[in-house]
């Protein structure tokens, strides 16, 4: 609400600065936007007469007009001539400075005619928005006047914010009576005393109020004889100031009176009324109605609409319409001013989407009691602006509504405020805002004025109380909580998300929650599965996202599109689906793309797959996630052989794989983009905190490295866990560092490498030298299928061990094993050990028998049928590892890389079928190949980068291949939660 | 064989040794010319050699006089080989960790850091302080109804905030009254109608108002929401509450002022402004001029609010609270426009590793 300053004295003649009455108000709860000064550009403006206006010589348009200022006469160039000899007119001469324009005026020549400053329009005043015309002024003062003076334009206009419960403060009145309360300074109100004639208005017209619910009251005045024209300047100027258009004496005269008072009101020309009568009524269903705007609207039968006897004139408390609008021509005007349902004009502003200064207020509910005396005053200004009579009274129909009673408890205001506060303290302070308060035994009666339809209930009024009295007044307590604070779970357990995916160097996005029709489509949703917005921010994306993938992947599209280098993000946010209900879930999403790194030590690598399941990795360990692992490909969009389900306890709750490139192109990534989402409420239904430290281990390892040649289609992780599995509890850690395929590795498979750490608890390993030969074993697998198995041997004892090496003392460490028991093939026991007590006594017997079945059902997941899992082979000493594991040039995994070294990896076999192939014979054969004796000659020949011999599992040995690429520090620590470690893939694993 | 030599000769030939001896260890220019210099030194078949064996052939006073002098030139060439062979390996050291020599103003190696959004900061400060107060942190759904969003809150079915204009409505099938929640209040009922009180918690999450998407707005934002409901809480405690909070967030010598405002589900209302932690309260771009922030709308909880949840209002009074934090995090950071903050652009992403 624009509040002009002197407007506002008029009403509470304040001392205070625009400045301090803002501060002083906002305290009450009514906030100052901005305080603007309109007129503070305009200076020099003075009072001139046009002495003459004669044609421009070199153009059609404009003219020359000769003006006196008082002290000299100037000439000049006007583009408009409605000024004639004789009119008094403003003159804005050079050095002047008028609001419309940022520079001061200066003598210039236009078209051959020096122009001396310019005779002004309404608009470059500021007065209105009318720029078609000289602004011609009363014929009232000297020559010479100053302009600005002469108008009182030193205005300031304060805006104010008004709290969407109070009407009455969208008007001067109501912000006086503001200011009266909080200055003690007494209001004066609007003069509504008006001169009639002796002719009734009832004579005059006559109105029917067909829906008195909706129209409580309907009052209407008539004023003969006027004669349509301008308002005075200044009324223009406030108009202007308050943010309304002036248009015509008549019209400005209500809405000045709506602006002071708060009661819209409309005037109509009583002649084009048919039947010379109002009847307000209900709109037909489908009704038309052309409004001021020149806009058709169709009504409904909720409208409530103003009309004559024959048709509609206006949308009660809305708009009027041109059908009696007041015009140059009018004489007669009937001038409405009524009390609405707030109800009825919210719904129809509404419908139409028409807000008007009218139906705001009305919408807020208008003062009832303020119907008659706005009328009054208004009907007062139209014959005072415009001429002409107001006849006697009024054509009055329905009254004020009673006012509403209600008392107040002092001690309910004490319970609520915190400070005591006396019955007559109440009463006072509510007699502050004009509200009738009258203390009564223990409580205080109050009769609320029309003015305040947002005081209700009890409540209300204790808040008007400690409004008067001052907020800054209120001490400052603290409530005695007695219960400690806290998160909730799922607070808590987001944060532990966000704060695992922020150590595995991931950066937290947030996106909007809408997604398009091609996101659904994208992720594999049908647009049934989707949740709709009726009204989205954004009409290309109509849908509650039903992943946070696609908008992780448009940032990393935005991301490239700005030259960033690839992105590593997440968000953790609500996901929707429709399933019959609303099914909102939390998920949490991220992506990684781009390079690895950048500068001098980055590694010349694109981020991908295990980039993604490493940070996977990372959140779910981190979690205390116990056993998950990676099921199926989950289908488009994701990339057939670079995805699976991330299953915990056989559950899918979410995906990681690589997206298809056609996919990830659709968002203009630049190349592979992997990614990861989770339903973070189940993730947590599996989660834990719980932590038992292990005893560190005192002993220290000997650590082997074997690789196992196996069909390529076999899963790293079933290979794994058939190690871990085999190696019983003496296996400590494993690492896998290598996968290998291409030469000298047949076609169809490939060499998995793993760096196996053995310790015992209770002393410590020593790694000797195999005693065993080099060959094959036949090996009889439980199912009648026959499968070559190649060997080689670790043998560990422990230091002290009075036997000596070699004599087979120990008991087998079985590394390697078949499901189902073998009943052949048991002198793979070549491992021994000195504590057969490490060993279950069967085992011993059993031989090649492991506890269960070697390929356990960790890698093979549940509900598979991994019965089939079976693998021999044999483990590989450091130094006979595949010279493509010893070199640094390491070959990629990629099927048919060339294998730098040309040597052919050893002979190590294993032998695992397929899994979900039936276990009836058809498994995979391992294929045997190399030569140890002849790899390790080369080997010996090789020099400096040939290992040490000797001494194996004591201290740090060189690697064979790049150094770098292995996860796993020097003498790092190792735990059980390393045993999984490598389950989950390599990140030691070598591309180029 | 030849005969022993005599003392004069042995003592001739150590004097020759020893002039000998340390000439070839002033000439060693490596350990191993200083290895080779001892060998020929003493060696079996060195001089030096030769000579201590013919000590015992030697008369007593002569043994003596020679040994004597055999054991000085010992003495001092031992201490010239260790000297010289020190000399040189420290030489040789020197020499390898000079090879060793790296640029140390290349880039460190650094892991990759990830970071937290700057929102995500701000609401775990928020969250933070309240928990230390003895608050708890509870989460409401983003998909809400009418009757928790706005009948509940005692916000009338014609209230303006309830036109499509203002709120996002679903459109699902059979649930006309599902939209996206407009604030955090809704969770005042959802929590109320959970338990009992006293009732003290806070509430962060995002809400959604159907705005356009301009430098200053957009159509999703961040809210926290505090309720306290227990016997006799008064608007005074609302007062110290949210004071001690800003001061504890945005600085202890910041000014806080709390003046009337209206929400349909509090009574009386509030709001609650901060001296400008820009400009300090004299008027700057950030304050509109006013030198004054607007931080949160607050109030006493409306009786018909908690007369909706079964709570009597008559014995139990309480206060609500509500920030959205999107602006906050904007003026913390010096972010210039509320966009940034949803554009996943990394180049700002990353100015907040560490942070949080």
């Amino acid at each position: 609400m624009k509040i002009v300053f002197s407007w506002l004295r008029e009403l509470c003649p304040v001392e205070l600065s625009p400045e301090e009455l803002s501060d002083l108000l906002s305290w009450k709860g009514l906030h100052t936007e901005s305080i603007v000064r309109p007129w503070e550009g305009l200076s020099g403006v003075v009072v001139a007469r046009v002495l003459e206006v004669r044609d421009h010589p070199n153009s059609e348009k404009l003219c020359v007009a000769r003006v006196n200022y008082g002290s000299g006469e100037r000439e000049v160039v006007v583009g408009v001539r409605n000024m004639r000899p004789g009119d008094l007119v403003p003159l804005a001469g050079p050095g002047a400075k008028v609001p419309a324009l940022p520079e001061p005026l200066s003598r210039r020549e236009i078209r051959g005619v020096v122009s001396e400053g310019m005779i002004c329009s309404p608009h470059e005043l500021g007065i209105s928005a009318d720029h078609t015309c000289i602004l011609v002024l009363p014929d009232d003062v000297p020559e010479g006047t100053e302009f600005k003076t002469l108008y009182g334009l030193d205005e300031v206009v304060v805006d104010l914010e008004v709290e969407a419960n109070r009407a009455d403060e969208l008007s001067v009145l109501g912000v006086a009576r503001e200011v009266a309360a909080a200055t003690g300074i007494p209001l004066t109100p609007p003069d509504v005393s008006v001169a009639e004639s002796e002719t009734p208005a009832a004579e005059a017209a006559t109105v029917e109020v067909r829906d008195g619910e909706r129209c409580p009251r309907y009052l209407a005045r008539v004023i003969e004889g006027v004669s349509p024209g301008s308002s005075p300047i200044r009324v223009q100027a406030r108009l202007t100031a308050s943010g309304m258009r002036p248009l015509s004496n008549v019209v400005d005269a209500t809405n000045y009176v709506m602006l002071e008072m708060g009661q819209p009101m409309h005037p109509f020309d009583l002649a084009r009324l048919d039947g010379r009568g109002i009847v307000v009524r209900r709109a037909e269903e489908g009704e038309r109605l052309v409004t001021l705007d020149g806009v058709e609207r169709v009504l409904s039968g909720e409208d409530l609409v103003i009309a004559d006897r024959a048709k509609a004139v206006g949308i009660a408390g809305v708009f009027g319409s041109a059908a009696a609008e007041v015009s140059a021509a009018t004489t007669e005007v009937l001038l409405e001013s009524a009390h609405f349902a707030a109800y009825a004009i919210t719904r129809t502003s509404r419908r139409l989407m028409l807000h008007t200064e009218a139906s705001t207020r009305f919408g807020r509910e208008a003062d009832p009691e303020a119907v008659a005396p706005a009328a009054a005053r208004a009907a007062g200004l139209i014959a005072e602006w415009a001429g002409g009579a107001v006849l006697r009274g009024a054509i009055d129909v329905g009254r004020p509504p009673e006012r509403r009673r209600l008392s107040v408890r002092p001690e309910r205001a004490a319970q609520v405020l915190g400070y005591g506060t006396s019955a007559a303290d109440v009463a006072e302070s509510l007699g502050r805002l004009q509200i009738a308060a009258e203390k009564r035994d223990h409580v205080v009666e109050v009769e609320v004025p029309g003015f305040r339809p947002d005081l209700q209930e009890e409540i209300d009024l204790i808040e008007e109380v400690v409004r008067v009295q001052g907020y800054d007044n209120l001490g400052s307590t603290l409530p005695g909580i007695k219960r400690p604070g806290g998160f909730a779970p799922t607070y808590e357990f987001r944060r532990r998300v966000r704060d695992a995916l922020v150590r595995a160097g991931l950066r937290e996005a947030l996106s909007l929650s809408f997604a398009s029709p091609a996101d659904l489509d994208l992720m594999g949703v049908e647009a049934a599965a989707g949740v709709r917005v009726a009204n989205p921010p954004s009409a290309d994306e109509p849908f509650l996202r039903p992943s946070l993938v696609p908008n992780l992947l448009k940032a990393l599209g935005r991301n490239a599109a700005r030259g960033a280098r690839g992105a590593a993000l997440f968000e953790v946010g609500h996901a929707f689906r429709l399933d019959g209900a609303v099914q909102e879930r939390e998920l949490v999403a991220a992506v990684v793309n781009g390079p690895a790194g950048e500068g001098l030590h980055a590694e010349p690598r694109e981020l991908d797959f295990f980039d993604a399941k490493g940070a996977l990795e990372a959140l779910v360990d981190s979690l205390g996630v116990g056993e998950w692992i990676l099921g199926d490909a989950p289908g488009d969009p994701w990339h057939p052989g670079r995805s699976a389900l991330v299953l915990v306890a056989g559950r899918a709750i979410g995906v990681v794989g690589e997206l298809q490139p056609r996919a990830a192109e659709r968002f203009d990534a630049v190349g592979r983009v992997a990614a990861f989402e989770l339903d973070v409420g189940q993730l947590s239904e599996h989660a834990s905190r719980a932590r038992a430290v292990r005893d560190i281990p005192r002993f220290p390892p000997v650590r082997r490295d074997l690789a196992f040649v196996v069909d390529a289609t076999i899963p790293a992780g079933a290979v794994r866990d058939a190690v871990s599995a085999a190696g019983g509890p003496l296996v400590d850690r494993i690492v896998m560092f290598d996968v290998f395929q291409g030469p000298p590795i047949p076609e169809g498979k490939k060499s998995l490498a793993f760096s196996v750490d053995f310790r015992a608890p209770v002393r410590t390993l020593v790694g000797v030298r195999s005693r065993a030969p080099h060959g094959l074993v036949r090996y009889h697998a439980p199912h009648g299928a026959e499968l070559p198995v190649g060997r080689r041997s670790v043998s560990v004892r422990a230091l002290g061990d009075p036997r000596p090496r070699g004599q087979g003392q120990g008991v087998p460490l079985r590394l390697f094993g078949t499901a189902g028991g073998a009943q052949r093939g048991d002198d793979l026991r070549e491992a021994v050990h000195p504590d057969p007590g490490l060993f279950r006594s069967g085992d011993r017997r059993a031989g090649c028998a492991p506890p269960g079945p070697v390929f356990g059902g960790a890698a093979a997941g549940e509900g598979r049928d991994h019965r089939g899992y079976r693998a021999g082979a044999v483990p590989l000493r450091r130094r006979d590892r595949p010279a493509h594991l010893r070199a640094g040039t390491s070959g990629g995994a990629g099927p048919g890389r060339h294998h730098p070294g040309g040597e052919r990896a050893l002979g190590l076999r294993a032998s695992v079928p397929m899994p979900g192939r039936p276990p009836d014979g058809e498994g995979v054969e391992g294929t045997p190949c190399g030569t140890h004796a002849r790899l390790r000659r080369r080997r010996e020949q090789r020099g400096p980068l040939a290992p040490a011999r000797g001494g194996q599992g004591r201290g740090p040995r060189p690697r064979g291949h790049a150094p770098g690429l292995r996860a796993d520090p020097p003498g790092g620590a190792s735990g059980p939660g390393d045993r999984r470690g490598d389950r989950r893939g390599s990140r030691g694993h070598p591309r180029s | 064989m030849s005969a022993p030599p005599s003392s004069d000769e042995s003592l001739a030939t150590l004097d020759r040794e020893l002039a000998r001896g340390l000439d070839l260890v002033a000439r060693a220019s490596s350990v191993e010319d200083v290895e080779d210099a001892q060998t020929s030194l003493f060696g079996r078949k060195a001089p030096f050699a030769v000579v201590e064996r013919a000590l015992g052939s030697l008369p007593e006073d002569e043994r003596r006089r020679v040994g004597q002098r055999t054991n000085e030139v010992r003495a001092r060439l031992k201490a010239a080989i260790t000297e010289r062979r020190q000399a040189l390996e420290s030489e040789r050291e020197t020499a390898v960790l000079e090879l060793d020599r790296i640029d140390v103003t290349l880039p460190g190696r650094r892991l990759r850091a990830g970071s937290l959004h700057p929102l995500t900061i701000v609401q775990q400060e928020i969250v933070e302080i309240f928990t230390r107060m003895g608050y708890r942190v509870v989460e409401g759904p983003e998909v809400e109804d009418e009757w928790h969003n706005f009948d509940a809150l005692n916000i009338q079915p014609d209230h303006p905030a309830r036109t499509m204009m203002d709120t996002t409505y679903l459109s699902v099938p059979g649930h006309p009254e599902l939209l996206l929640r407009a604030h955090t209040s809704p969770m005042q009922i959802r929590t109320m109608q959970a338990e009992p009180p006293p009732v003290y918690v806070v509430v962060p999450g995002r809400v959604f108002r159907n705005e356009a998407i301009t430098a200053k707005n957009m159509p999703v934002f961040h809210q926290v929401e505090g309720l306290a409901v227990d016997k006799g809480i008064r608007f005074s405690d609302l007062k110290g509450t949210v004071e001690s909070f800003l001061r504890e967030l945005l600085g202890a010598d910041l000014r806080v002022r709390m003046t009337p405002s209206f929400f349909p589900f509090v009574e009386p209302g509030a709001q609650f402004d901060v001296s400008c932690f820009v400009c300090g309260g004299s008027g700057c771009k950030t304050c509109a001029f006013v030198g004054w922030i607007e931080t949160m709308g607050a109030g006493m909880v409306h009786p018909r609010v908690l007369e909706n949840v079964g709570y009597n209002p008559e014995r139990y009074t309480g206060f609500a609270f509500g920030m959205g934090y999107d602006r906050l995090a904007m003026i913390r950071f010096g972010i210039p426009d509320i966009r940034i903050l949803w554009e996943s652009d990394v180049r700002f992403l990353e100015q907040f590793e560490g942070v949080g």
